[in-house]
């Protein structure tokens, strides 16, 4: 999806969900999960669209039967029994942690699925050349093999059945044996291929000089704003996390609300970080 | 001298082989000539060009001295090499290492260790010179065959090469992708004076721009001159008595007037096309003008062979040379045989389609990612289509690129499943990919053919078939397909023609009643086609009905016996092949363009 947010440089966006994830992930802090798990779910229906979200449910539904009803069976922590199961104490702590516990994964799950939305595969590709230029150049040689090689795969299949074999009248063993000749005859091909490809690349000086690893991102002034921006936000809360300032406690007993200076402070700070991407989309050129 | 490129007596032989490859070769190439390499497959083009290129020399004993941009070729670093030579090699596909349009433009520079700006700098206006700003950040994937070629040449292009060698890369291209790719190579050759070596077996397109042709036969070099003076040193090799098949697919005016010189020999014509050949239809046209009163009788006999061939239901195209010729024979010919064939042709359909529709977005709609993605209208590639195919003829579908040819065969063949409409079939039907490759399984050529007995579906066992059966089978294929002294080669090893023969007499042990060809004459040489031809005659003698898809209408012409024309998802109409080509004023052969109004029904020139 073509958005301001995602037109803005690999470094910057990878900065921004790394912080998100972090914030999402390394506490268990009801207030701060509430908004991180709120913010991802709005930012994921806002790139994906309402009706995706249904999909979402098949992964709620099993995450919070397991973490609020499953767990609570097992583990016996906690002082408020709800009620007993063969002597056993069902407790409210723990029904609680398994909510907050499926907050955090939830948001994660979300941030994560946004950042595939933003940062595609060759913004991936330029983050890992970065650090690794050959890696970079065998992924995006694997990301053209891969479409290729379904292509070739279904055109055998065509040729196959051009000369009276469709897999369909087949029983399930001959159909097996059928789809092991489609790959060795894929394999054959390709391997041919592959001998011209490795010419090409010699031809055009491969491996004459070390590589240089080309992209077509800027760092512009936009991303130093949104860098100075994004830090100075969270520089703050971050400490705060750092040094268990969000700490809360579950067993034996809750002690959940953290509302100090501190905190609210980071509470308010975390939230407009996560509002950036909106706030990039709709400022433009910012 | 300042040549670029410079052959001194080389000859080189394969590993393997008793014969050499390449033998006493010598010739010289200036800067800025637009030289174009013909012969036919297996002469000898390939291992010649990849005799320029330092990397691309292959494993072998070779001899002589070859001189690249003033140096010996050994002595030429690796650097010289990679930015000076261009290599396009033939297969598309492989050609390109890279996902994204822009990477691959980049490749060759990140290899030379170029900074961003400077990359970015040389990849915009190559983009822009070559048309592909609007494909600057596709997936190679998402391009056609033409516009992956012309990535592949741009990409070469941005290194900067002085020479820029091309192994035949209009081979897999259609027409139309085909010479917008020469339009730009003259281009290049015109604007920046690149020296370009282009290798073809089908020169006809290219050898109207070329400075100088590289005639070759077995290895050696049969003429290296300007394209309009070919025609003495074709002469006296044709009186050596030698075939040179080539000439078959060179442009249709110079094979008229070569045709014309030919028939010198028998004394009826004292030539002057020697020196002067006719190389585009224009000139070809004031040739025949200009000759019109000394040539009656030879343009006469043009008349009455493409008379021959179409008047009869059943040419014999192959069979009737100009040699012998005889008038009156073939009027007798043509007069026995056409009220035979017509008899025939009245019975019933083989194929018929009523109706068909079909398009690939529903298809393509399950491949989709889930999310938010709009509506659109449904696109038809095939609407309202109406096809029938009487028994036994041999039926061509000509048409653009995309006007769903393929999809029309994948059809009949019961590949795809139309949205609408139906395909009534008389018999048992086999497709023939473009691909024969697709096909291959085995290690050796008579074990190739065997496969196709290999029992998977219960319809299979049930008319087993005896080992002995299948080994008679088989070399009768072997036989038949002109395979039998390679049946212990692997299927890999056959040059182009040879796999294509293979993957043929492969899908006709299925022992089709109708069989669905997909451009079979992709990537073949003048020599292969009128094998092709052949056979394919003699399998439609057998009974078989045949529907053609194909792009060249020169092979069309020969063989079929109808054509029908696909344009906007549906087909114009069934008509026979004579009046499609000599109706057509755009769609239609070359020889058509060059004679209309001057000479009378003519469509197709005979084999040289």
């Amino acid at each position: 999806m073509e958005n301001n947010f995602s037109k803005l440089h690999p470094l910057s966006n990878i900065v921004f969900f790394i912080f998100m994830i972090i914030f999402s992930m390394f506490t268990m802090n009801p207030i701060l999960v509430g908004i991180m798990l709120l913010e991802s779910y709005v930012y994921f229906i806002y790139l994906n669209g309402f009706r995706s979200s249904k999909k979402l449910l098949f992964l709620v539904i099993p995450i919070l039967i397991f973490s609020c009803i499953i767990i609570p069976f097992f583990s016996h922590n906690g002082v408020t029994p709800l009620f007993y199961i063969n002597d056993m104490p069902f407790t409210l702590e723990t029904v609680i942690f398994g909510l907050v516990t499926g907050g955090v994964l939830m948001s994660v799950i979300m941030w994560l699925q946004t950042a595939t939305n933003i940062i595609d595969n060759e913004k991936f590709l330029y983050l890992t050349g970065r650090l690794f230029p050959t890696l970079a150049l065998i992924v995006s040689m694997s990301f053209r093999m891969i479409p290729l090689f379904i292509r070739r795969y279904r055109e055998i299949g065509e040729a196959q059945y051009g000369i009276g074999r469709n897999p369909k009248d087949m029983k399930a063993i001959n159909r097996f044996k059928f789809t092991i000749k489609k790959v060795s005859i894929l394999i054959s091909w390709s391997l041919e291929n592959s001998v011209n490809t490795t010419m090409s690349m010699e031809s055009r000086g491969y491996g004459v000089r070390r590589r240089s690893s080309f992209h077509l991102y800027q760092f512009k002034k936009k991303d130093a704003i949104f860098m100075i921006v994004i830090f100075a936000l969270l520089i703050f809360p971050f400490i705060t996390l750092v040094t268990n300032g969000f700490k809360v406690y579950f067993f034996p007993e809750m002690d959940l609300l953290k509302v100090g200076i501190k905190q609210v402070i980071s509470y308010c700070l975390i939230g407009i970080a996560g509002t950036l991407p909106f706030i990039v989309d709709l400022t433009g050129s910012k | 001298m300042n040549s670029i490129i410079k052959f001194e007596d080389v000859s080189f032989k394969y590993p393997n082989s008793d014969k050499n490859a390449m033998e006493g070769i010598s010739f010289s190439v200036d800067e800025g000539e637009f030289v174009v390499v013909c012969g036919q497959s297996g002469c000898g083009k390939s291992t010649l060009l990849s005799h320029m290129k330092k990397n691309q020399i292959p494993f072998g004993k070779g001899s002589g001295d070859i001189y690249v941009l003033g140096k010996k070729i050994e002595e030429l670093t690796d650097l010289e090499n990679a930015e000076k030579i261009g290599f396009i090699g033939q297969d598309i596909d492989s050609e390109t290492v890279t996902d994204k349009v822009w990477h691959e433009l980049a490749f060759g520079l990140e290899n030379l260790h170029m900074e961003n700006d400077v990359i970015y700098r040389r990849i915009a206006e190559i983009s822009e010179y070559f048309g592909l700003s609007d494909l600057f950040r596709k997936n190679v994937n998402e391009l056609s065959g033409g516009e992956r070629q012309i990535l592949t040449l741009a990409s070469v292009m941005c290194m900067h090469p002085s020479v820029l060698i091309l192994d035949e890369p209009t081979n897999q291209l259609d027409p139309l992708s085909a010479s917008k790719l020469i339009k730009i190579l003259e281009q290049l050759n015109q604007e920046f004076s690149t020296t370009i070596i282009i290798s073809e077996q089908r020169p006809e397109a290219v050898i109207p721009l070329a400075d100088k042709v590289l005639l070759m036969h077995e290895g050696r070099v049969v003429a290296f001159d300007e394209p309009k003076k070919l025609g003495n040193a074709i002469n006296e090799f044709k009186n050596k008595n030698e075939k040179l098949p080539v000439l078959n697919s060179f442009p249709a005016a110079m094979r008229l007037a070569l045709l014309a010189d030919m028939d010198e020999k028998r004394g009826t014509f004292k030539g002057k096309a020697g020196n002067a050949l006719p190389l585009s239809v224009r000139e070809g046209r004031a040739w025949i003008k200009s000759n019109k009163d000394d040539l009656g009788e030879f343009f006469e006999k043009i008349e009455e062979y493409n008379t021959a061939r179409f008047d009869k239901e059943r040419g014999e195209p192959g069979e009737v040379r100009l040699d012998d010729l005889d008038l009156q024979g073939a009027k007798n010919l043509r007069n026995s045989q056409g009220l035979q064939g017509k008899s025939e042709s009245q019975s019933e359909y083989a194929v018929s389609v009523k109706e068909l529709a079909f398009s690939y977005d529903e298809k393509d709609k399950k491949s989709l990612k889930w999310g938010a993605r709009k509506k659109s209208e449904k696109k038809y590639i095939l609407e309202n289509l109406d096809l029938k195919v009487s028994k036994g003829s041999f039926i061509s579908i000509l048409g653009s690129n995309g006007s769903g040819k393929t999809t029309l065969l994948k059809l009949i063949g019961g590949i795809l499943e139309a949205d609408k409409g139906s395909v009534n079939l008389s018999g048992r039907v086999s497709y023939l990919t473009q691909n024969p490759l697709l096909l291959f399984t085995e290690i050796t050529v008579e074990e190739e053919l065997a496969e196709i007995y290999t029992n998977y579906t219960e319809s299979d066992k049930e008319k087993k078939i005896s080992d002995k059966e299948i080994v008679e089978n088989v070399n009768h294929m072997l036989e038949k397909m002109r395979l039998t002294s390679l049946r212990k080669s692997h299927p890999y090893d056959l040059s182009g023609g040879e796999r294509q023969r293979l993957a043929l007499g492969k899908v006709l042990l299925t022992e089709p009643e109708i069989l669905l060809l997909d451009e079979p004459t992709k990537g073949l040489d003048a020599a292969f086609k009128s094998e092709l031809a052949k056979l394919l005659k003699e399998i439609n003698e057998g009974g078989t009905t045949i529907i053609m898809v194909s792009h060249d209408m020169e092979f069309v012409a020969k063989n079929s016996m109808e054509c029908a024309l696909l344009f906007d998802g549906r087909t114009v109409e069934t008509t026979h092949v004579k009046e499609f080509f000599l109706d057509n004023h755009f769609f239609t052969t070359a020889t058509r363009r060059l004679t209309d109004g001057l000479l009378s029904g003519c469509v197709v020139l005979p084999e040289m």
